[in-house]
């Protein structure tokens, strides 16, 4: 299945995008990505990355659909 | 309230009435839980909008390093209680607000402080969980807000939404740049969640955190 993802902070700044369309497996969970991400981005390995799927907060057994948001959590003030 | 038309305030005001619960802002007293980049443009955003009395908490003094996006401080201030200079400041943009100013840690706040919100202004995560817990074991309410580069994100947390330890998993790294723009809009989106909670107006920003990216103009709303 093809997903899109919208990359914000400095998840986007690390890895150069924005967004990108990417193909993962059918019924593809939240874990399964936030593991092909750290995988593809070495920037990413040690971070701890949020997700949600139509506009909610997404767990990690939660199934993908094709719009995806990617965030960290930050605590500057 | 005759207050309210007493001298200059009347006028003062004019151009919010239709806008806000004058009268409760004016009795409203909020706690600023750092008066750094966000607690600084809150801070403004409140007394500007005639919060009658504003508590700030901070123990840090003023660092060259903050004059990039702390408004309330200049090159002078450096080495000074930024609490004592907020406090000066405050007065100057609305001499009819009450500012009192607390120079320790928002954990050592004294139990005979009073308010009706706590508005986020800090800088790291043990120090939001105790004001969360402050705030809501007085029955008020905590806006939390926090930025990093271009990025922000805020929420509304009374005893009935989600907390912080609800969606904050893991470990928060932390990131130290961070620009006046993205302090200013954040914290101008905090003091408007605490204009409408003590106005009774609008919808809150409960259980609902709002992420912005300015870099990319993205924003999302994430159900909590």
């Amino acid at each position: 299945m093809k997903v899109r993802i919208r990359y914000f902070g400095r998840f986007a700044m690390e890895i150069g995008k924005f967004s990108e369309e990417i193909e993962i497996r059918d019924g593809a969970t939240v874990r399964e990505l936030i593991k092909m991400l750290r995988e593809r981005y070495p920037a990413l390995k040690n971070e701890e990355i949020e997700v949600s799927i139509d506009g909610k907060y997404a767990p990690e057994d939660m199934p993908l659909t094709y719009e995806v948001s990617v965030y960290p959590m930050i605590s500057g003030g | 309230m005759l207050f309210l038309f007493e001298g200059d305030t009347m006028h003062r005001y004019e151009r919010q009435r239709d806008l806000v619960n004058q009268e409760r802002l004016l009795k409203a007293k909020v706690m600023i839980a750092g008066v750094g980049g966000l607690g600084g443009f809150t801070a403004v955003n409140l007394a500007l909008a005639g919060v009658g009395t504003l508590i700030l908490v901070d123990p840090d003094t003023v660092e060259e390093s903050n004059l990039n996006r702390q408004l309330l401080y200049r090159e002078e201030h450096i080495g000074r209680k930024k609490v004592m200079v907020a406090r000066d400041f405050l007065k100057g943009v609305n001499p009819h607000i009450d500012v009192l100013a607390i120079d320790t840690p928002v954990e050592n706040v004294d139990d005979s402080i009073d308010f009706d919100v706590v508005v986020d202004g800090l800088d790291n995560y043990p120090s939001r969980i105790h004001a969360e817990h402050l705030a809501l074991s007085r029955g008020v309410p905590f806006v939390f807000g926090a930025v990093e580069g271009y990025m922000g994100m805020l929420t509304f947390i009374d005893g009935e939404t989600k907390r912080l330890k609800h969606f904050m998993h893991g470990r928060v790294s932390q990131n130290s740049q961070v620009l006046a723009g993205t302090a200013a809009f954040t914290a101008s989106l905090q003091a408007l969640e605490a204009i409408k909670y003590l106005s009774g107006r609008g919808d809150l920003l409960r259980n609902r955190l709002l992420i912005y990216d300015a870099l990319s103009t993205n924003f999302v709303e994430v159900k909590l």
